[in-house]
């Protein structure tokens, strides 16, 4: 029993784990045919009650984990390629796309930041929830640097995109925002790729628009969040 | 080349972006991800061509179209966090909702208003 033990808390354990789960979500998700199973939620649940139910520590568990989190960092790098790809697009709605963003992030900070505080919020929540509306790895990133809780971040942005994708293109609709371009910006600047997933379902130029609201909108909060935060605190 | 010597010098290159980055934000003391610096640093690169799209896409594409994957571990990690989440679970769920349609509505809401003022100034 002690060497099946010494077992889980080799690398292989972590890695094998993640992949077989993840493999499985996908699947799955392929079979139901609904957005709505996000596989990245799915499989976070499903590892947690594997862990919770075998025992096993997140620890033990995250010897293999941290060795495919690492590769987060050179998956942010990468997201130059889809952004230069685009850009022609980005050239065409220079104006629009900065003037979205620009916005869109600050507000993002200040709304989520405001909101919490107001609702009695703790400090390391308030930091965890500022960037929720940017991509998953740019905003654990984020969180890490101001103190906050990177786990529960990506927690955070993960159930904002899947609001986002479910009802984002409705709720502008709603509010007169009919124009593919503006709900493409917003969707991606809100919901990042979850929400940039569902604007490609609706057509090329909207998903076009989102996956480039969403990078932009990393940087731009990236850059933001020190200079807002402080504001809103 | 093949596919996978593409890919294996590709992730070099963006490793070397990465560590670019990391080493400007320490050096600089900005308080910017590193990974962010280098994202920039590499787009700036592949416009002015001192980097060819073609030797960083075969790895870019393999990371960029199962990212979801990659943040699986790290998210694990609320699993430590049950007892601030359900403490607080009212504000995060309240802030998650609202947070979301202001930002939604504020930028669509710009995004249209430029693009119509384009529209007008383009004919």
């Amino acid at each position: 029993m002690d060497r099946l033990g010494a077992f889980i808390t080799t690398p292989l354990f972590g890695v094998l784990l993640t992949l077989s789960v993840w493999t499985a979500s996908l699947r799955l998700r392929q079979a139901s045919r609904t957005a709505l199973l996000n596989p990245v939620a799915l499989s976070v649940v499903t590892i947690i009650i594997v862990l919770s139910l075998s025992g096993v520590s997140y620890d033990e568990f995250n010897a293999g984990g941290q060795l495919i989190t690492f590769l987060l960092g050179p998956a942010v790098v990468a997201m130059a390629v889809p952004l230069y790809r685009r850009r022609d697009t980005l050239r065409q709605y220079a104006g629009l796309l900065l003037g979205g963003v620009l916005v869109g992030s600050v507000v993002g900070i200040a709304s989520a930041v405001v909101t919490a505080r107001v609702l009695g919020a703790s400090e390391e929540t308030l930091l965890s929830v500022a960037p929720k509306s940017v991509t998953t790895p740019i905003a654990m990133e984020i969180t890490q640097r101001l103190g906050g809780i990177p786990s529960l971040s990506a927690a955070l942005v993960i159930i904002t995109g899947m609001l986002g994708a479910m009802v984002g293109p409705e709720f502008l609709r709603l509010i007169g925002v009919n124009s593919s371009l503006a709900q493409g910006l917003a969707l991606g600047t809100a919901a990042h790729g979850i929400g940039t997933a569902r604007a490609f379902e609706e057509g090329e130029l909207m998903g076009a628009m989102s996956s480039l609201g969403m990078i932009l909108n990393g940087l731009a909060t990236a850059v933001l969040m020190p200079i807002v935060l402080p504001l809103c605190l | 080349m093949t596919w996978s010597s593409k890919v294996l010098s590709g992730f070099l290159i963006l490793l070397g972006f990465l560590a670019g980055g990391e080493l400007t934000a320490r050096a600089s003391g900005a308080p910017i991800p590193g990974s962010v610096l280098a994202m920039a640093f590499l787009g700036v690169a592949l416009w002015a061509r001192w980097i060819r799209l073609e030797s960083v896409e075969a790895a870019a594409d393999a990371l960029l179209e199962h990212l979801g994957l990659l943040f699986v571990p790290a998210g694990v990690g609320v699993m430590l966090h049950f007892d601030l989440i359900s403490r607080e679970a009212f504000a995060l769920v309240v802030t998650v909702i609202l947070s979301t349609a202001v930002v939604l509505g504020t930028t669509g809401y710009i995004a249209h208003l430029l693009a119509s003022k384009d529209k007008q100034s383009h004919g």
